[in-house]
C-alpha cells in the first residue's frame, strides 16, 4: 500500500462535500426529533414515578440520594450519591428516547412521549 | 522478520493500541457529546492495516475488543468491535476500488467515519433506536479526529515501521 500519497489537495473537495453530508442529514434528522412529553424514573428496569413535563417538579425516590428536576420542559439528575456522577453530568434532557442513567443506583430517567414508536 | 520477531512485534502494536485507548479514556472529554473521540488507537489500526497485512488489523482489532470487553464490560466490548470491523472494512473495500488514488488523510477520515457509525448501528440495536440522532455530529467529528489520527500516523510512521525496516536489511 506504500504507492498513496498522503494528501492530495481535492481531499479538501471531499471533506466538504462530506460536512455537506452532514449537514443536510442534521436538518433532514431534525424534524423527526419530537420533544417528549412525560420523564419517567425506573428502578431496576421498572418505571417507580411518571413526572410531568409541562409542570415543573422535583422528586426523590425514598431511601436514596438521588433528586430529579423537571424545569422549563426539560428533566434532570439534580444530585446523586454515586460516585462517578454521569447521571448528573448528562445534565438537561427533553427529547423523546432520550436517557440518563446512574447505573451504581440502578436508576433511569427517560423521556416518553406521547406514542410509544421509536423515533428514527 | 522469523516467526518469533513477528509474534513479538505483533504483540508490541496490541500493547500499543491497549495503552492508546486506555489513555485517552483518562484525558478528560472535551464535548459533551458521547462517542467524539480521538480515536488514538486507530493509529496504530491503520499502520497495522497499511503496512502489515488486513489479517492482522482485523486480529488487532478483535483483540482489542476482547480486551475492553474484559475491563469495560460487554457493551463496551460490542461497541468497539462493531466500530473497529466497520472500520477497517470501510478503508479495505475503499482501498481496492481507488488503488493508489486516494490519499491516506482521505481513508483515516473515512475509518473514523465509519468507526463512528458502527458503534450508533450497535448502540441503537442494543440500548436505544434514537443514538441516529448523533450521527450528523459524529460524521463530522469522524473528519475531525480522522484527520488527526492521519497525520498523527504520518508523523510516527518512522518509529512504528522501525522494526520492519530493520528486519528486511
Amino acid at each position: 500500500m506504500d504507492k498513496n500519497v498522503f494528501f492530495r489537495n481535492k481531499d479538501i473537495i471531499m471533506i466538504g462535500i462530506i460536512i455537506m453530508i452532514a449537514i443536510v442529514l442534521y436538518f433532514g434528522i431534525k424534524p423527526f426529533i419530537k420533544e417528549g412529553e412525560k420523564a419517567e424514573i425506573l428502578l431496576d428496569g421498572k418505571v417507580i414515578k411518571t413526572l410531568d413535563l409541562s409542570r415543573d417538579a422535583s422528586y426523590s425516590p425514598e431511601g436514596m440520594e438521588v433528586v430529579f428536576e423537571v424545569k422549563d420542559g426539560k428533566a434532570r439528575f439534580v444530585s446523586s450519591d454515586c460516585p462517578d456522577k454521569i447521571c448528573v453530568n448528562t445534565g438537561f434532557i427533553d427529547k423523546k428516547g432520550q436517557t440518563a442513567v446512574c447505573l451504581p443506583n440502578r436508576l433511569v430517567l427517560r423521556i416518553a412521549g406521547g406514542d410509544t414508536d421509536a423515533v428514527l | 522478520m522469523n516467526r518469533t520477531k513477528y509474534i513479538t512485534y505483533m504483540a508490541m502494536l496490541l500493547t500499543l493500541t491497549i495503552v492508546l485507548s486506555i489513555f485517552e479514556s483518562m484525558l478528560p472529554s472535551f464535548t459533551a457529546i458521547p462517542g467524539v473521540k480521538l480515536g488514538l488507537a486507530n493509529i496504530v489500526v491503520m499502520f497495522t492495516l497499511f503496512f502489515i497485512g488486513r489479517k492482522y488489523a482485523f486480529a488487532l482489532n478483535i483483540a482489542k475488543g476482547i480486551f475492553v470487553l474484559i475491563t469495560r464490560g460487554a457493551v463496551a466490548g460490542i461497541l468497539s468491535l462493531c466500530g473497529g470491523m466497520l472500520s477497517i472494512l470501510v478503508i479495505i473495500f475503499l482501498h481496492s476500488i481507488f488503488k493508489e488514488r486516494i490519499s491516506y488523510l482521505l481513508l483515516s477520515i473515512s475509518g473514523a467515519i465509519a468507526h463512528n457509525i458502527g458503534q450508533i448501528m450497535a448502540v441503537s440495536v442494543m440500548l436505544n433506536a434514537y443514538a441516529y440522532m448523533y450521527l450528523p455530529v459524529l460524521i463530522v467529528s469522524g473528519v475531525v479526529m480522522g484527520s488527526i489520527t492521519g497525520i498523527l500516523l504520518k508523523t510516527l510512521l518512522p518509529v512504528l515501521s522501525y522494526p520492519l525496516k530493520e528486519a528486511n536489511r
